[in-house]
C-alpha cells in the first residue's frame, strides 16, 4: 500500500512539477477543450446546429471518455520508457523492495487522475459552455459506474502488454501506446457508429472492451444506443461482455508482463538505454 | 568562401542525420505513417457518418498530412538544442567552427525530406484508400504552395528551435501542448473559415493555416467558397512569413547562446 502510494505521488510529480500548479491545471484544461472543439467544429461545417443534435452530443460523450482510454493506455506503455531511457531510474526500482508491477500500477493511477480530471473539464464544458443536451434525470449511474471500472481495469490490463513489450524492445516505446490508442479511437466507435466502418473493422469493433465500454455509457446517459448493431443487445448482455473481456485482458496482461519481464532479464536488457 | 563550404558541409551532415540515419529503423517508417492514417481514418468516417460532401474528407487527408509536419516542427525541431543539451551534443556543436544557423537550415532540410516522405505516404494511402477524388487547378501552383509553406513552417521550427531551449524539461509539455490547439486553429480537418474572421485570423500567425487553406483551394475547385482568404494573398502572405521566420530564427539564435553562456545552461542536463 505504502508502494503504490509512493508511486502514485511519484508519477504526480513527474507529471506536474515541471511548472506552477495553476499553469498546470490550464494545461490539463486547454489539450481536451481543444479536442472537442475541433469535433464541434467538423459537425458545424456539415450541421446546422450540432449543439442541439443528440447525435453530436453522443459523439462528444464518446469521444470524452475515450479520453480515459487514451490516457491510461499511453501512460502506462510510456511508464517504462521514461524510467528506462529518460531518468534512468529503472534499475532502482527494480532493486527496491517493491514488485514492479505495484510501482507500476501506482504510476498509472496518476494518469488515471489526470484523464478523470480531463474527463470532469470536458463534461463541464459540454453541460454549461456548450449546452449539451444531456438528460440527467435518464442517468443511470450504476451502469455508468460498472461500465467505467471494468473498462478502466481492462485498459490496465492492455496497458501491462504495452510495458511488457515496452520492456523487451528498442526504440518503438512511444509509439506503441499511441498505435494502439489510434486503433482503438479508429474501431470502437468513440465519435461516430460503427455502422459506418467496412464489414471486417465492425466485426473486430464488436469484440474489443472499448466498444462495449462507450456504448454502456451512451446508454447510461443518453438512454438510447448510438449504433444500430449494438440496439438489440441490452445492459446486461453489454456488462457481461466487457465484464468477461476485462478478466481475459487483466489475465493475459499479466502473463504477457511477467513473461517479457522475465526475458528482459534474461538478456540484461532491464536497464539498457537505446537512447529511443 | 572556405566558411562558405564549411557550412555547407555541416548542413550537409546534419540533413544525412534526418535523412539517412532516421530511416534506417523501418519500424519508424511504417509506424510514422501509419498512426497519423489512423487518425485521419477517424476523422474520414466521422464526415462520412454525418454525411458531408466528398471534398470534406480530402481535407482531413490533407490535413492528416500536414499534421506530419507540424509534429516534425515541435518533435524535431523546437525541442532539438533541448534533446542535444541532454544528450550532451550540444556543447559540441558550440565549439565546432561551422555556424550554428547552418546547423538549424540543416536540421530543416533533413526534416523537410523524411517528413515529405511520410506526408506523401499518408496522402497516397489516404486518397487509395478512401477513394477520393483530387481535382488540381494546377500543379506549378500546388509546388509554390507547398514550398513557401514548408520554408515558412520550418523557419517557424528554426526559430522555436533557440527558444524552446529555456524551457527545460517543461519544453517536452509544451510540445504536447502546441498538438490539438493548433490542429483546431489552423484547420487541420476542417476549413478554417468556419472558425469566423478574428479565431481564422488568429490561426493564420501560423504559416501552416494559409499554407494548407492555399493547397485545399488548389485541390478541390469545387470546395474553392471554403477558402478563408484569396488564393494569391494566402500564398503572398506565406512567403513573407517564410523570410520573416528565417530573420527572426538567426536573432533568436544569437539571443538563445548569449544568454545560455551567461546563466551556464549550455551543459545543464535533464532541468
Amino acid at each position: 500500500m505504502r508502494a503504490l502510494k509512493a508511486s502514485a505521488w511519484l508519477g504526480w510529480a513527474v507529471a506536474s512539477n515541471w511548472t506552477h500548479p495553476a499553469l498546470y491545471a490550464l494545461y490539463a484544461m486547454v489539450r481536451p477543450v481543444a479536442m472537442t472543439l475541433i469535433l464541434l467544429c467538423m459537425y458545424g461545417v456539415v450541421m446546422r446546429s450540432p449543439l442541439r443534435s443528440p447525435f453530436f452530443a453522443q459523439a462528444y460523450w464518446g469521444n470524452t471518455l475515450f479520453v480515459l482510454v487514451a490516457a491510461l493506455v499511453f501512460g502506462m506503455s510510456s511508464v517504462v520508457h521514461e524510467d528506462r531511457e529518460m531518468y534512468q531510474m529503472i534499475r532502482y526500482v527494480y532493486i527496491a523492495p517493491v514488485r514492479f508491477t505495484v510501482y507500476m500500477t501506482g504510476r498509472c493511477l496518476t494518469h488515471l487522475a489526470q484523464g478523470l480530471l480531463s474527463v470532469a473539464v470536458m463534461v463541464v464544458f459540454g453541460l454549461f459552455v456548450l449546452g449539451l443536451p444531456w438528460r440527467p434525470e435518464a442517468a443511470d449511474v450504476a451502469v455508468l459506474a460498472a461500465a467505467l471500472v471494468l473498462g478502466v481495469a481492462a485498459m490496465i490490463g492492455l496497458g501491462m502488454i504495452l510495458a511488457g513489450v515496452s520492456l523487451v524492445t528498442a526504440r518503438h516505446d512511444g509509439m506503441l501506446g499511441e498505435g494502439v490508442a489510434g486503433v482503438l479511437y479508429l474501431v470502437c466507435g468513440a465519435v461516430y457508429p460503427i455502422d459506418v466502418l467496412p464489414k471486417g473493422l465492425q466485426v473486430v469493433a464488436e469484440w474489443i472492451p472499448v466498444t462495449h465500454w462507450l456504448e454502456l455509457g451512451r446508454r447510461a446517459v443518453f438512454g438510447e444506443s448510438f449504433s444500430e448493431l449494438f440496439r438489440a443487445r441490452s445492459d446486461g448482455e453489454l456488462l457481461f461482455g466487457l465484464a468477461l473481456s476485462t478478466v481475459v485482458l487483466v489475465l493475459v496482461g499479466g502473463l504477457v508482463f511477467r513473461w517479457c519481464e522475465t526475458a528482459a532479464r534474461r538478456r540484461g536488457v532491464i536497464d539498457a538505454q537505446r537512447h529511443y | 568562401m572556405r566558411s562558405l563550404v564549411r557550412n555547407w558541409r555541416a548542413a550537409k551532415a546534419r540533413a544525412y542525420v534526418r535523412v539517412v540515419a532516421v530511416n534506417r529503423e523501418l519500424s519508424w517508417l511504417v509506424s510514422e505513417t501509419l498512426l497519423p492514417l489512423l487518425g485521419v481514418a477517424a476523422y474520414v468516417y466521422i464526415y462520412r457518418a454525418i454525411g458531408a460532401p466528398e471534398a470534406y474528407q480530402g481535407f482531413v487527408i490533407l490535413g492528416g498530412a500536414m499534421t506530419a509536419y507540424w509534429l516534425s516542427v515541435l518533435w524535431s525541431m523546437a525541442m532539438q538544442f533541448l534533446w542535444e543539451r541532454f544528450s550532451g551534443n550540444l556543447e559540441l556543436y558550440m565549439i565546432s567552427p561551422a555556424s550554428r544557423m547552418s546547423i538549424l537550415l540543416g536540421m530543416a532540410g533533413g526534416s523537410m525530406i523524411s517528413t515529405t516522405i511520410r506526408a506523401l505516404a499518408i496522402v497516397l494511402c489516404g486518397f487509395w484508400l478512401f477513394e477520393v477524388e483530387l481535382e488540381v487547378r494546377s500543379w506549378a501552383l500546388l509546388g509554390l504552395a507547398f514550398g513557401l509553406t514548408l520554408v515558412a513552417l520550418y523557419g517557424l521550427g528554426m526559430m522555436l528551435t533557440s527558444l524552446f531551449f529555456f524551457f527545460g524539461r517543461g519544453a517536452m509539455n509544451l510540445s504536447a501542448l502546441l498538438q490539438e490547439p493548433v490542429y483546431l486553429l489552423s484547420g487541420f480537418y476542417f476549413p478554417v473559415r468556419s472558425l469566423g474572421f478574428v479565431f481564422a485570423a488568429a490561426g493564420s500567425l501560423l504559416p501552416l493555416t494559409l499554407g494548407l487553406d492555399a493547397i485545399r483551394q488548389l485541390c478541390f475547385p469545387a470546395a474553392l467558397h471554403e477558402g478563408f482568404l484569396p488564393l494569391w494573398v494566402e500564398l503572398g502572405t506565406v512567403g513573407a512569413m517564410g523570410a520573416l521566420f528565417l530573420v527572426l530564427s538567426a536573432m533568436a539564435l544569437r539571443f538563445m547562446e548569449r544568454k545560455a553562456r551567461q546563466s551556464g545552461r549550455l551543459t545543464l542536463r535533464w532541468q
